[in-house]
């Protein structure tokens, strides 16, 4: 069962597709979103590792090379800023939408639109 | 030299911040900027390492016989679209980047870098989809374009895994066969949402109906083009298309509710917007085909979809409740449109329909032009009943009723106050793009013969491989 | 109740196709072969010339000079990827700035004063400023660099205006991220000027493990620490108030 963390990173992958579909709540949706990116960037810097590797860095530790993969941390670096840049959007999008509709329930918000039209 | 296609646009769109209209007015020379270099400076077939590292350990930027045509072309939209959008706070800005990042991912030839620029893309469209108060639709498609691109970022990390390297061309050796479907399913579903394949595309009537000069230009056209490259280049070049009859059957079936939507839609927008995700899934469905007519006739489809789609979104978000009776030159513009986009003979959407049409029969597939046909029959029936209400239009009361909501702000107290509402811009490139519309009707081989030069280049791998191997210049 | 079988149905689908069909094919967590990946050769920075081993301290005049593989692969191999990361911050920072502009009723989140956040913000937030800075000068030999610094940067701003209702992000913000993201590209175009290619590296690289080395990779990261610390200040200000 060395494979464990491959598992709990596809667990986490499903429990943010269930959130994204299940749940009504806008703001719900923008977290299982975040759920996703986390989990995905799990699964990436674990593709990396090597048995017995040190971190990635000469130093007085690690004079000699005997490292993990630094490529796919090089990867996750920038997608963790391209999630952050998502979630900065989403937020305020949803606050635009809660100053327009009142609430992030899209059956409220369904109620607001048609009243208005 | 060929970085300097996205690097100029990028520093304008900095040099941009200080002041706020100052990206309206450079986004003009950054469009033609492009369009000079390209035309004058830069020939097919030349490499580009970036940082003088070889190709499998850094970015290749790749300008082939493929490449060089889509991106005069989106240039070219680019620069058309600066003349004829009004953009107000910072779009400018926006579409500066915009202009680099589309660049960029016809030009990259490395999957992580496409991933990155497709995210810069995605970015900018949630916020221009947001324009003229649109924050629901935004979100929705936020939502949808976050889970397109997780799934691009794991098919790419696969690529990497199982390759070794994250070069484009270096990962069509990859050796284990079950490897490769499976990650292009990842890419797949990426592609889906993004070139609003339905159901994944149900983003696309709340985005592109916002009202706005310039979202559903950007998105719809520019954006769409560039996809529709990255889409041939990873699925036609150098991987397999994972089960073509599947995506084959989904985007003939999108094809189908897409037009019943438009059918019984009230508002201008949204009808263009199921219409434009008809056309779309059309070019998709022939894409699956792969084979070299189709896939030449797919892209002559592409031409003239985008092409009509930029007349009739632009003159749609301008005219908002008016009629055509006191500006003939946007009337005779969107009919030109409309008819192109159905397939009347004088047009270029009739040659595309019909090389789309004789190439398939070629190749013995009989599902997708009954599909195709019984899609232009309903088209023709709700963009003829438009054509004819909006020329027919009472011209007080559309006015009186135009006055309250209009893409320019000011209330409209009597009748003597109008001149243009469309704007002066709008009305020369809209008015260019149809006569375009009708040369290309009458001398289609001056498009046919680029499509089947590159629909050559797309399908054979060993150009290509050949150029990233032989190493920059 | 419908939304959750449905649901239920696509997730289920989707980790089947995972754990049956993706897992098989990548190799066991802790045995990926690196003879095979293009990161043994970044590792022993032997991409352009033959294998040597590279020594802490030792090593002289590389192709690439930093201590840390993971930056010389982010500001270094691949620092285009870097600048189009830059560029989604930027769109992002501005997509916020219009958006926020755009809300018709001022609004603002107030918190309540508190005098010993307040006090102690005093104390503390220059030493955040400073570790910030810290990350972002030493990310070629230590872990960090220029995005951990600039958010850390970025923290100690939000912590000021937690404490104190009336502190603003001044535009001085907006000039620094500009001059910032601007210097990024100019040091490519320096690079295509000076070696002939796009972000070429074109100072010298020294010794692995000093603090001046690596070429352009420090100037590189305080820029790209500057500019992320603006940016995300200012996105923390907009989501505040309008």
């Amino acid at each position: 069962m060395s494979n464990i963390i491959y598992y709990v990173s596809f667990i986490l992958l499903g429990i943010g597709i269930y959130g994204i579909v299940s749940q009504k709540n806008l703001f719900k949706q923008l977290i299982s979103l975040s759920i996703i990116d986390t989990a995905v960037n799990i699964f990436i810097v674990a593709l990396g590792y090597v048995q017995g590797g040190e971190a990635p860095i000469y130093s007085a530790i690690t004079p000699v090379a005997n490292f993990v993969d630094p490529l796919p941390q090089a990867l996750v670096l920038t997608a963790i800023v391209i999630g952050v840049g998502t979630l900065a959007l989403g937020s305020i999008l949803l606050i635009h939408i809660d100053e327009k509709y009142g609430s992030l329930d899209p059956d409220e918000i369904r109620d607001t639109r048609e009243v208005v039209e | 030299m060929i970085a300097l296609l996205i690097a100029i646009p990028l520093a304008f769109a900095f040099a941009s911040i200080p002041h706020e209209r100052l990206g309206r007015y450079f986004l003009p020379f950054a469009a033609l900027f492009n369009l000079v270099c390209l035309f004058f400076f830069m020939q097919p077939e030349q490499i580009l390492e970036i940082g003088k590292w070889p190709a499998a350990y850094g970015i290749v930027l790749v300008l082939d016989s493929v490449s060089y045509p889509f991106l005069i072309f989106v240039n070219l939209l680019i620069l058309l679209m600066s003349l004829s959008a009004t953009l107000e706070n910072r779009y400018g800005t926006l579409m500066l980047v915009l202009t680099a990042a589309v660049n960029g991912i016809i030009l990259t030839g490395d999957f992580f870098n496409s991933f990155v620029f497709l995210e810069i893309i995605s970015v900018i469209a949630y916020i221009v989809a947001a324009h003229k108060d649109n924050a629901l639709g935004a979100f929705k498609y936020l939502i949808f374009g976050g889970i397109g691109g997780t799934m691009y970022l794991i098919g790419a990390v696969s690529v990497y895994i199982k390759a070794g390297t994250l070069n484009m061309a270096y990962a069509s050796f990859i050796t284990d066969p079950l490897a490769v479907p499976i990650i292009c399913i990842f890419f797949l579903i990426t592609f889906l949402v993004e070139l609003k394949v339905l159901p994944l595309g149900l983003w696309a009537p709340d985005v592109y109906s916002n009202g706005s000069s310039f979202t559903p230009v950007a998105l719809g056209s520019i954006v769409t083009v560039s996809l529709v490259y990255l889409f041939s280049r990873i699925f036609l070049n150098i991987f397999d298309l994972p089960s073509p009859e599947l995506v084959g059957i989904l985007a003939m079936v999108s094809i189908i509710f897409a037009e019943l939507g438009a059918l019984k839609q009230k508002n201008l927008g949204r009808a263009l917007s199921f219409a434009t995700i008809s056309g779309i899934s059309t070019v998709v469905a022939a894409l699956s085909i792969q084979e070299t007519e189709v896939v030449s006739a797919a892209y002559f489809y592409l031409f003239n979809d985008v092409i009509s789609k930029f007349i009739l979104f632009t003159l749609s978000a301008y005219l908002g409740k008016r009629g055509f009776k006191s500006n003939k030159t946007a009337g005779i513009a969107f009919t030109f449109a409309s008819l192109s986009v159905i397939g009347f003979p004088m047009f270029a959407g009739f040659w595309a329909k019909y090389y789309l049409l004789k190439a398939l029969f070629q190749v013995d597939s009989y599902a997708l032009p009954a599909v195709i046909l019984i899609a232009a029959v309903i088209e023709a029936g709700y963009l003829i009943r438009w054509n004819i209400d909006l020329w027919y239009k009472d011209e007080e009361e559309s006015v009186l009723e135009h006055g309250k909501d209009t893409e320019n702000e000011e209330g409209i107290e009597s009748i003597e106050e109008i001149d243009d509402f469309v704007p002066f811009g709008a009305q020369v490139v809209t008015l260019i793009l149809a006569l375009t519309l009708v040369v290309i009707g009458f001398m289609p081989n001056l498009i046919h013969d680029q499509t089947m030069n590159i629909a050559n280049n797309v399908l054979d791998f060993r150009p290509y491989f050949d150029l990233i191997l032989r190493g920059g210049m | 109740m419908m939304r959750r079988v449905w649901a239920i149905l696509v997730a289920g689908v989707f980790l089947y196709f995972l754990i049956a069909q993706f897992l098989p094919i990548i190799p066991d967590f802790g045995n990926a072969d690196m003879f095979l990946r293009v990161s043994f050769d970044i590792i022993s920075k032997s991409t352009t010339s033959n294998y040597n081993v590279v020594e802490f301290k030792k090593s002289k005049d590389l192709e690439d000079g930093s201590a840390n593989v993971v930056t010389s692969i982010v500001a270094n191999y691949r620092a285009f990827d870097t600048l189009g990361e830059v560029t989604v911050l930027f769109c992002a920072a501005i997509g916020v700035g219009i958006l926020a502009s755009v809300l018709k009723p001022k609004r603002k989140i107030e918190f309540e004063e508190h005098r010993v956040l307040r006090i102690s913000t005093g104390i503390i937030f220059p030493l955040i400023l400073l570790f910030g800075v810290y990350i972002f000068i030493h990310g070629h030999l230590s872990p960090g660099g220029g995005f951990p610094g600039g958010t850390t940067i970025a923290l100690g701003v939000l912590l000021l205006m937690l404490s104190n209702n009336e502190f603003k992000v001044t535009p001085v913000a907006k000039h620094i991220e500009q001059v910032a993201g601007a210097g990024y590209v100019v040091i490519g175009l320096m690079g295509l000027a000076i070696g002939g290619v796009f972000l070429m590296n074109f100072l010298p690289t020294g010794v692995v493990g000093n603090l001046f080395s690596g070429g352009v990779v420090p100037i590189v990261y305080i820029l790209i620490g500057f500019k992320v610390g603006a940016e995300l200040s200012s996105v923390v200000s907009d989501l505040r108030e309008g």
